[in-house]
């Protein structure tokens, strides 16, 4: 079971507050949901949606049809009246919309409450809420609950405004089941249908850039440095909130040269950092992304994709960074790219970043998205709380104390990775992040033989990382293959990274229940990749690359690293890059009409 | 440790430097401030930027990071914020300090963090061997400027002051006594501190040379009040007509310093000694 609900109207008028509201109602009552916004980038005056799904089980991508609409201007209806279905319900506002088409209809009486309540427009969303809550057939008191947690902090008064509004249109659609029997025996239905679960899991409700600054107080991270950027800023936000409760300190700094450049400053001084933005601001970062290469500084950077290039379209996703990401940097040096592919997964590689980071001594990449970063979804709080326990953090080769004498910071290491001293406690040795080219003690050089000793040193932690020498510490973290899912025998594999693995999977979900077999094949660990990658790709097999870019990045990554000739070819890639996050009946149907064609 | 064993341990290799840079005379006055303060190498932590002065990283011990160009002063913010309790010294000239990364100044400035600024100011790029700088005479005929420089020249001392610097000092290098009495006094002093130090490049600047830099600059007396921020600001306009007044300009005597506006930082505790991870049971709270 699954519904979609969806509300839009002018941007500043509370659709997302509103929006968020339900989705935690959802998720205590014992669903599962997920929600994905869209809005213009400016404050007043645009068009903003909120799309809500909720299911039984657990759920991280929303779907192309929508059940339950809610248009209160002419544009909700128009824009999204291709994804409506003869069981469609719309609730519309009377006096402002024109409907045509074959679903269940219900006018609202929008402008006459707003009269008679003298209520701001704001207010109608409650209206709605009312309303929607009366179709599903919930008890009135779950509404009461929602107003009262949401509104808590705007008093009473608010509050039993908000109550008495959401009345209105609870009791107007009460009033339609009289004369309405179609919308009697849908609210029967759905009142079967969408029961709340008995069984109810502790969850929680988070979006990617929650989990992200969760998991990264979580690692013991001590700052994080940033320059507000859509979709990253809410990162900033909500670490900044928690600092008197986490002690982080968190810096909106003057931008993302600093940003990185002081990140830089803290990982030199032993404390785990990270930074964070979007394509733009990371594109500013590159220089010290080559720094911390060089100095082998440990650094998480986080970015939250959108499409570009240039200003691009700020409110919008994309999963255009990856050839970018891989590629950042003058000079050579080892990188590590992660993609998490849902709010879980983040907590998860957020984690492993960190250590990765320490270990490896070289910047760390998370790239995240527009709908992996502002949707909100509901997480099992067992499974954070699994993580959270089992997480202990591992610093690899940085110590506060040596028993080194002399010292030396980048000493040649079968593994490539040196002790990396924490300065300011060792009253004796002292070393220096060096920018320039350097000798084992890190002071600068020249010469060539130090050259070419540190530059294998330095790539040797690739090799490391991707398991090919072992690890002379503890227990190994590194590279992950990708995972596959779905039935072992299928022909056709589709091939996915980061953000796009719900939507994928549930794509592969609809052709296997219309007796189609495809297999998944997710990478989170994008970059660089093992060399042994390369046998899952079976030569007999077809591969269609799913992403949300317009290159297929992620085959261009594969072709580079494993030298396997896949995903060059239109009619093996599904690819979206208006912005919008890839939904199942996309990738469903263009599959479709690109088999026809081969 | 006496002075003189700290003196030894601060000193790395033999610097590189033209003989007559104006470079000797300020590691010289480095180690006089730092060692008269007992600060050997693992007490302090430095940034050096990237230039002829920022080369001092392998000539001067200390914990140090050797960064970008231009990006010492975040870099010294980093460190100065993870380990709170050291002192902190950025160590650049003035194409990256006031050129380069001249917005990472201005917000450092306003910031007020605690860390010394000690900018090489000779008016001209050294390194990559002799263009116009921020801080060059305007008409100045350099490298990359055959036709005389067209830009005003930076005013780094008015810079700082009205961007909310709370220490504001210059100094010459051919006096190191003077040089690393204004570098203490800068160290000593709690928020955003620039030295600014004008400095003789014998190989590519002709026109400030020493016996310039003698005619054109002068000592504050003991009766200028340097409490006062218009009269600082009054005194760094002299740069106008070429005249440098020499000693502290400014100090705002109840600076409170960046750092000490975190609470999590007013403690002895540095960031990178909690050794605890965060009680996060709150934000399951919010996020259900």
């Amino acid at each position: 079971m699954s519904f979609t609900w969806k509300l839009s109207g002018e941007a500043g008028y509370g659709i997302t507050t509103i929006g968020l509201a339900f989705t935690k109602l959802c998720t205590r009552s014992g669903f599962y949901a997920f929600d994905y916004s869209e809005f213009p980038s400016l404050i007043r005056g645009g068009f903003t949606t909120h799309e809500l799904i909720f299911s039984d089980s657990p759920i991280s991508t929303t779907k192309a049809t929508i059940d339950l609409l809610v248009a209160l201007r002419q544009d909700s209806f128009d824009m999204d009246a291709h994804r409506l279905t003869p069981d469609s319900i719309v609730l519309y506002d009377d006096q402002e919309v024109k409907l045509s088409g074959g679903f269940l209809a219900i006018p609202m009486p929008y402008r006459a409450i707003k009269l008679k309540h003298k209520a701001h427009q704001v207010m109608v969303n409650t209206v709605s809420i009312g309303a929607s809550f009366a179709i599903f057939g919930w008890d009135f008191a779950m509404i009461d609950r929602m107003i009262e947690d949401d509104f808590a902090k705007k008093g009473q008064a608010v509050i039993d405004f908000n109550k008495l509004l959401a009345k209105e249109g609870w009791d107007h659609i009460q009033q339609c089941i009289t004369d309405n029997v179609k919308l009697k025996t849908k609210i029967d239905q759905l009142k079967h249908a969408l029961k709340p679960p008995m069984t109810k899991v502790s969850k929680q409700v988070m979006t990617g850039n929650d989990a992200f600054a969760y998991a990264s107080a979580m690692a013991g991270a001590g700052a994080y440095t940033a320059y507000p950027m859509s979709p990253s800023s809410s990162v900033l936000a909500t670490l900044a909130a928690w600092q008197p409760k986490t002690g982080m300190v968190v810096l909106h700094i003057e931008d993302e040269i600093s940003a990185i450049n002081q990140a830089l400053g803290f990982a030199y001084a032993g404390v785990r950092v990270a930074t964070g933005t979007s394509g733009g601001g990371f594109a500013l970062m590159v220089e010290g992304l080559s720094y911390a290469g060089m100095a082998e500084l440990p650094v998480v950077v986080f970015i939250a994709q959108r499409p570009g290039p240039a200003t691009g379209l700020p409110t919008w996703t994309a999963q255009a960074e990856l050839l970018f990401a891989i590629h950042a940097g003058h000079g050579e040096f080892p990188k590590i790219v992660l993609a998490p592919g849902d709010v879980t997964d983040m907590i998860e590689l957020t984690l492993k970043a960190f250590d990765l980071a320490d270990i490896y001594q070289t910047p760390v990449i998370i790239l995240s998205d527009k709908a992996l970063s502002e949707s909100h979804e509901s997480i099992n709080l067992e499974d954070v709380k699994k993580i959270q326990s089992k997480y202990v953090q591992n610093r690899g080769k940085i110590v506060k104390n040596t028993t080194q004498s002399p010292y030396l910071r980048y000493k040649d290491s079968p593994d490539g990775i040196s002790e990396m001293l924490i300065p300011g406690f060792d009253p004796v040795h002292h070393w220096q992040a060096n920018s320039y080219e350097h000798r084992e003690d890190s002071h600068t050089t020249e010469g060539s033989l130090d050259a070419i000793k540190q530059s294998e040193k330095r790539s040797r932690k690739n090799k490391t990382y991707l398991g090919d020498i072992p690890y002379l510490g503890e227990k190994y973290l590194g590279f992950a293959p990708p995972q596959y899912y779905g039935n072992t025998n299928a022909q056709t594999v589709f091939v996915c990274w980061g953000s796009t693995k719900s939507a994928t999977l549930d794509a592969m979900n609809i052709l296997e229940s219309r007796g189609q077999h495809v297999g998944v094949l997710h990478f989170t660990h994008v970059y660089p990749l093992a060399p042994s990658t390369k046998s899952i790709f079976d030569p007999d097999k077809r591969y269609v690359f799913v992403e949300n870019n317009s290159e297929a990045q992620l085959a261009k990554v594969i072709r580079m690293e494993l030298g396997i000739d896949v995903g060059g070819q239109k009619k093996d890639q599904i690819l979206r890059y208006d912005g919008r996050p890839i939904l199942a009946e996309d990738i469903v149907n263009q599959f479709h009409s690109q088999s026809i064609k081969t | 440790m006496s002075q003189a064993n700290i003196i030894k341990d601060l000193s790395g290799y033999t610097p590189t430097w033209c003989p007559g840079c104006g470079n000797w005379g300020i590691i010289r006055a480095l180690k006089l401030a730092l060692s008269e303060q007992g600060l050997g190498p693992t007490d302090i932590f430095v940034a050096f930027d990237i230039g002829c002065s920022g080369n001092m990283n392998d000539f001067l011990h200390a914990n140090s990071m050797h960064t970008l160009h231009g990006r010492s002063i975040p870099s010294a913010i980093g460190m100065k914020l993870a380990h709170h309790t050291k002192q902190v010294l950025a160590v650049g000239g003035d194409g990256a300090l006031y050129g380069e990364g001249g917005n990472h100044l201005l917000h450092a400035c306003r910031g007020n963090h605690d860390i010394t600024v000690v900018a090489h100011d000779n008016m001209v790029y050294g390194l990559t061997t002799g263009q116009t700088a921020p801080t060059s005479t305007r008409g100045m005929k350099t490298k990359s400027t055959p036709g005389g420089s067209v830009e005003m020249s930076i005013n780094p001392l008015a810079l700082a002051i009205s961007q909310g610097a709370t220490f504001v000092a210059q100094t010459f290098a051919n006096n190191s006594r003077h040089v690393a009495d204004m570098i203490k006094a800068a160290m000593q002093h709690k928020g955003f501190s620039l030295v600014n130090i004008l400095q003789p490049c014998v190989t590519f600047n002709w026109v400030n040379t020493y016996q310039y830099f003698f005619e054109h600059t002068y000592y504050l007396g003991s009766e200028y009040d340097k409490s006062s921020m218009p009269l600082a600001l009054l005194k760094s306009l002299e740069h106008i007509s070429e005249r440098f007044p020499l000693g502290v300009l400014y100090e705002k005597s109840d600076s409170v310093p960046y750092h000490l506006s975190l609470p999590m930082l007013r403690t002895e505790k540095s960031l990178v000694s909690r050794a605890d991870r965060p009680d996060l049971s709150f934000a399951s709270r919010e996020f259900v």
